[in-house]
């Protein structure tokens, strides 16, 4: 084929028409791109009307550092002081449906400088969270149905427990579980870094897992006894979990109650239920499961040969022997309040 | 009937693309939730399916047979990347609420077909007019499996709450399944039924009446 052949050939003629349509097709969307931009601006102002229902103005931007955007089980992303005097903050809530996340906006309100509860709750974006189709708009206002409790010092959570406000939606509780984790991580963000109130301590290393008023704590000479009743975590219920550490090592773990709803127990690993797994640990060996918020590692059971597919079990388990094992030295010097 | 009529009423209800060729079911399943998902689904396939039939018929004669495909998909992916574009600038909310099925339009089965058995071998005009009869048809198929899912799924019209009453099944995905096939089952009922009184009107007025027989007869 000679090369004038080749430009008049039926193939020459393919390629340049497909060339000339792309060409222009991609012009075409060139020029539109920037004629539709939509700015970041006009992002925002869209986020407000949605939120306000009317233009708001923002009087001031909150200053986020590394250390005050990391709430407890909660990101925030961003926050501002708004012209009624309230604050709007953008909070991402860990703990949903396959280590998802959930972001919300949050008004939160100001009662003469000090916290004064949610004003209102709009939906923004999610990470991995399948049934979010599940939650109508009206979810949304429970979470500022419950000012005077929040004032009181309550938190929400998807679990029937004193101190704090259920909110859950059935068949869909672990993004309900980031949803309470973004609003409770805006709230407290407001509390300690805007509203000037001290951040709660903990006394003891990973007691927000623990249901510490009806665990009890023995310690005996050379070790501790433990019977802690755990907090409910999205398909982990409350269950009691028997550890007896001596000399900083585990030497007894066993549960009582239910260990998973919804059918997961099959997936907790046989030496995590009967408790072999964590015999001769230390609190370093166990904490190294855990991340810096303190959720399972991502690989902390496929890398030790474990069964996966129950997390949230997997993780209450891992929290329990992380609390005996962490505040050991603690209560066997006598100095926890908790021991009998 | 005169060709463009034809052209209308074939897009709209004799071809139906969704209840009669049973195509575009990913986008009516996934968005008729609710009547205004519905709606503004079936908008935006008539905008690009009149956008995409008009340019494909202008290049029909220009396109190479080989290439065509590859070439009515860029031309399809265009116009939705517009649409994309013009609806998040403009009506926000709704962009929204189409989710991940706005830019899944560019492989919406119903677009590729008429540009491939309609657009490409005929007239601008004609195109342009099967576009809009095909993408009104369709419009019409997924507001009204959004009508009646929202009404029983969430008792509300158009996002206006008339009843506390609601069935869970009709939001979920077998409810979407179960509408899907009952408005079938009518569309495909009520639709023989008109062509069956159709031919029966066509047959009385060929048939010679009889008393114009018997004066032949006579005169003879």
């Amino acid at each position: 084929m000679t090369v004038r052949q080749f430009f008049k050939s039926a193939a020459f003629r393919s390629f340049a028409v497909l060339l000339a349509i792309v060409i222009i097709a991609g012009g075409l969307l060139a020029i539109c791109n920037d004629l539709f931009y939509v700015s970041a601006e006009e992002k925002f102002a869209r986020t407000l009307m949605k939120i306000y229902g009317k233009a708001e103005t923002v009087e001031e931007t909150i200053e986020l550092t590394e250390e005050n955007k990391k709430q407890p089980n909660a990101v925030v992303n961003y926050a501002y002081r708004m012209g009624d005097g309230n604050l709007l903050v953008q909070a991402t809530g860990k703990g949903g449906f396959n280590g998802g996340t959930v972001t919300l906006w949050v008004v939160v309100l100001s009662d003469h400088g000090a916290f004064g509860g949610v004003g209102k709750v709009v939906y923004e974006t999610n990470t991995k969270q399948t049934y979010l189709s599940k939650f109508s708009d009206s979810f949304y206002d429970h979470f500022s149905a419950y000012n005077d409790r929040l004032k009181a010092g309550e938190t929400f959570s998807v679990a029937e427990e004193s101190g704090s406000v259920r909110v859950v939606n059935t068949g869909a509780s672990l993004s309900s579980t980031a949803m309470c984790n973004a609003v409770n991580g805006a709230i407290s963000f407001c509390k300690t870094v805007v509203f000037g109130e001290e951040a709660a301590r903990e006394t003891y290393l990973y007691e927000s897992f623990i249901n510490l008023g009806q665990s009890v704590i023995t310690p005996e000479s050379g070790k501790v006894s433990y019977r802690l009743v755990m907090k409910a975590n999205g398909n982990a219920p409350s269950f009691t979990a028997v550890i007896v550490v001596e000399n900083g090592a585990i030497a007894s773990y066993s549960t009582e109650g239910a260990i998973s709803t919804g059918g997961y127990d099959a997936n907790v690993d046989d030496s995590f239920k009967n408790g072999s797994f964590f015999l001769g640990k230390r609190a370093a060996d166990v904490e190294a499961m855990l991340d810096e918020d303190r959720a399972l590692r991502g690989d902390a059971l496929s890398s030790n040969g474990l069964k996966t597919g129950a997390t949230e079990s997997s993780a209450s388990f891992v929290r329990a022997a992380a609390f005996a094992t962490a505040n050991y030295e603690l209560f066997l010097n006598g100095e926890g309040g908790l021991h009998e | 009937m005169n060709k463009y009529a034809k052209i209308a009423t074939d897009g709209m209800i004799a071809n139906n693309a969704t209840f009669k060729l049973v195509l575009g079911t990913c986008a009516t399943l996934g968005l008729s939730s609710s009547a205004f998902s519905g709606l503004g689904m079936g908008l935006s396939v008539t905008v690009v399916l009149l956008l995409s039939n008009v340019v494909i018929s202008l290049l029909r004669k220009i396109i190479p047979g080989t290439v065509r495909i590859p070439a009515f998909i860029v031309v399809i992916a265009t116009m939705v990347t517009l649409l994309r574009m013009f609806l998040e600038k403009f009506l926000p909310s709704l962009s929204e609420s189409m989710g991940v099925f706005l830019p899944l339009i560019v492989v919406n089965c119903i677009i590729l077909g008429r540009a491939e058995a309609f657009a490409s071998k005929r007239p601008v005009l004609e195109s342009a007019l099967d576009g809009v009869a095909t993408g009104l048809g369709f419009t019409f198929a997924i507001t009204l499996m959004g009508i009646i899912r929202e009404l029983l799924g969430s008792g509300s019209f158009f996002g206006v709450k008339l009843w506390e009453f609601s069935v869970g099944f009709f939001s979920n995905n077998a409810g979407a399944f179960f509408v899907y096939g009952i408005c079938i089952a009518l569309f495909v009922f009520i639709n023989d039924r008109f062509e069956k009184l159709r031919r029966a009107k066509r047959s009385r007025a060929l048939r010679v009446p009889s008393d114009a027989l018997d004066a032949e007869k006579e005169g003879a």
